[in-house]
């Protein structure tokens, strides 16, 4: 009995060391991994340090630009064009709760819903309230934005189909209406090259 | 009775008061005294006796009672002061005090009676409060010449009372408890129960950013197909919201 007690000692001892050690490893395997996952989630386009959470103010005002559009749709089908420019200038008001973070995605929507609602006056020969609302959109951007590049890129098409609609009477306005749409296709273009040396380097605007 | 009643030839009326006492006087004062001393010593009358001597003896017993004190049988006087003890710790009705003193002044005019020879005329008062005492007075007497018994039964009415009295006893605590314990009960933190707010951990899905990374360059040709890059825009943007919100609902965070 005796002789068997300086075993089972040995034993628990031997036990309790290979515990730790599991335990050790099992920790470093698991921050090791944590930190992993971390990075696999990470894009490279994307910010490094998160901005504020996706709230559910943000995700309404999101699903009712989206009704809007898809209620603009179906009027376009009909061929309701008032019906459609009325539910899609509803886009360019909708505004966020009071208090609530700036969301930059739904920025995007409005100025996206402007392109649209602005090819959509082109279409029906509404060349000044198109090339209008083009410009509130471009006036009221804060930042850089493929968006933004889009709405330049519509202002250059409204710039090009004014200039096709004088060009039999006023041949100079029209010229220099092919101009600044140019300059509006430049500036385009300009913002995306910007954004596209971002992205590609790892930041996003 | 009067010395003068006594109609006897060699009795003292028919001497001189300074005359010597015959030997005859002397011997008959001598019977009337061991008479006398057998009767307070309890012994009976002696069965043929003379009338005048008989009624001389009465006299003289009565004489000795009002002249002393009356004391009771030991055995009596313990029972009396069981059953005081007994009215006393069960609060037992004056009836029965009154019931113990009757039998108390009954014992007493029985002692009375014994003193007077157990055979005490009807004419007399005494004789009329030594007719036997009542029944219960009697049962009472009997259950309390058993001291020690007495002291059992006192403990087994202490006893039945006490178990009769629990039940109630223990509702009234237990009703004292509720009211205690409902009064004083502690405020319930319902902020405190819920499920403490652990810090999510946003991931960039998880947070509100440009669309850029996500739409990418917006060709010429699809400059007015926002309603379909909004499709996708909330598509993105849903995910990561709802994994934020499954997150925070289950209560599962990493560390």
């Amino acid at each position: 009995m005796k002789a068997r007690r300086p075993l089972v000692r040995a034993g628990l001892v031997a036990l309790a060391a290979v515990c730790a050690v599991g335990g050790a490893l099992g920790y470093a395997v698991g921050c090791g991994s944590r930190d992993t996952d971390g990075q696999a989630e990470r894009r490279v386009t994307e910010l490094p340090q998160p901005g504020p959470e996706l709230s559910e103010d943000l995700m309404l005002g999101l699903a009712l630009a989206r009704n809007y559009h898809h209620k603009a749709d179906v009027y376009l089908k009909e061929a309701r064009f008032d019906q459609a420019v009325a539910a899609l200038r509803q886009i360019l008001s909708i505004q966020l709760p009071a208090g609530s973070p700036e969301a930059p995605e739904m920025v995007d929507v409005v100025q996206d819903a402007r392109a649209r609602l602005a090819k959509l006056l082109v279409t029906k020969g509404q060349l000044e309230d198109a090339l209008a609302v083009v410009d509130e959109g471009i006036a009221s951007a804060t930042r850089q934005s493929f968006f933004l590049a889009n709405l330049h890129t519509v202002r250059g098409e409204v710039l090009e189909a004014r200039a096709v609609t004088i060009e039999e009477r006023d041949k100079p306005a029209a010229t220099v209406a092919r101009r600044q749409a140019i300059e509006a296709y430049d500036r385009a273009i300009a913002i995306e090259k910007a954004l596209i040396e971002q992205l590609a380097g790892g930041q996003e605007r | 009775m009067s010395h003068g009643d006594r109609h006897r030839p060699d009795g003292p009326d028919d001497r001189d008061g300074d005359a010597p006492v015959t030997p005859a006087e002397l011997a008959r004062a001598e019977a009337f005294g061991r008479w006398l001393d057998g009767l307070a010593a309890g012994d009976p009358l002696p069965p043929a006796m003379d009338s005048d001597d008989r009624a001389l003896l009465e006299t003289a017993t009565m004489v000795m009672a009002s002249s002393h004190a009356v004391e009771l049988a030991p055995e009596r006087a313990r029972s009396l002061i069981d059953e005081a003890l007994e009215s006393a710790v069960l609060g037992r009705s004056g009836d029965a005090d009154a019931d113990a003193l009757a039998d108390a002044d009954a014992e007493t005019d029985v002692d009375l009676g014994m003193f007077a020879g157990g055979r005490v005329p009807a004419r007399r008062p005494v004789a009329v409060r030594a007719v036997p005492p009542v029944a219960g007075a009697g049962d009472a007497r009997d259950s309390a010449a058993a001291s020690s018994t007495d002291l059992v039964t006192v403990r087994r009415k202490r006893a039945d009372r006490v178990l009769r009295n629990l039940p109630w006893a223990v509702a009234s605590l237990a009703a004292a408890a509720a009211v205690i314990l409902f009064v004083t009960r502690p405020a319930v933190d319902h902020a405190a129960r819920e499920t403490p707010a652990r810090p999510l951990r946003l991931g960039v899905a998880n947070t509100s950013r440009p669309a850029d990374s996500l739409i990418g360059i917006i060709a010429r040709k699809d400059a007015g197909l926002a309603s379909e890059r909004l499709d996708v825009l909330f598509a993105d943007r849903m995910d990561g919201y709802r994994d934020l919100t499954l997150r925070r609902a289950l209560g599962k965070e990493q560390p």
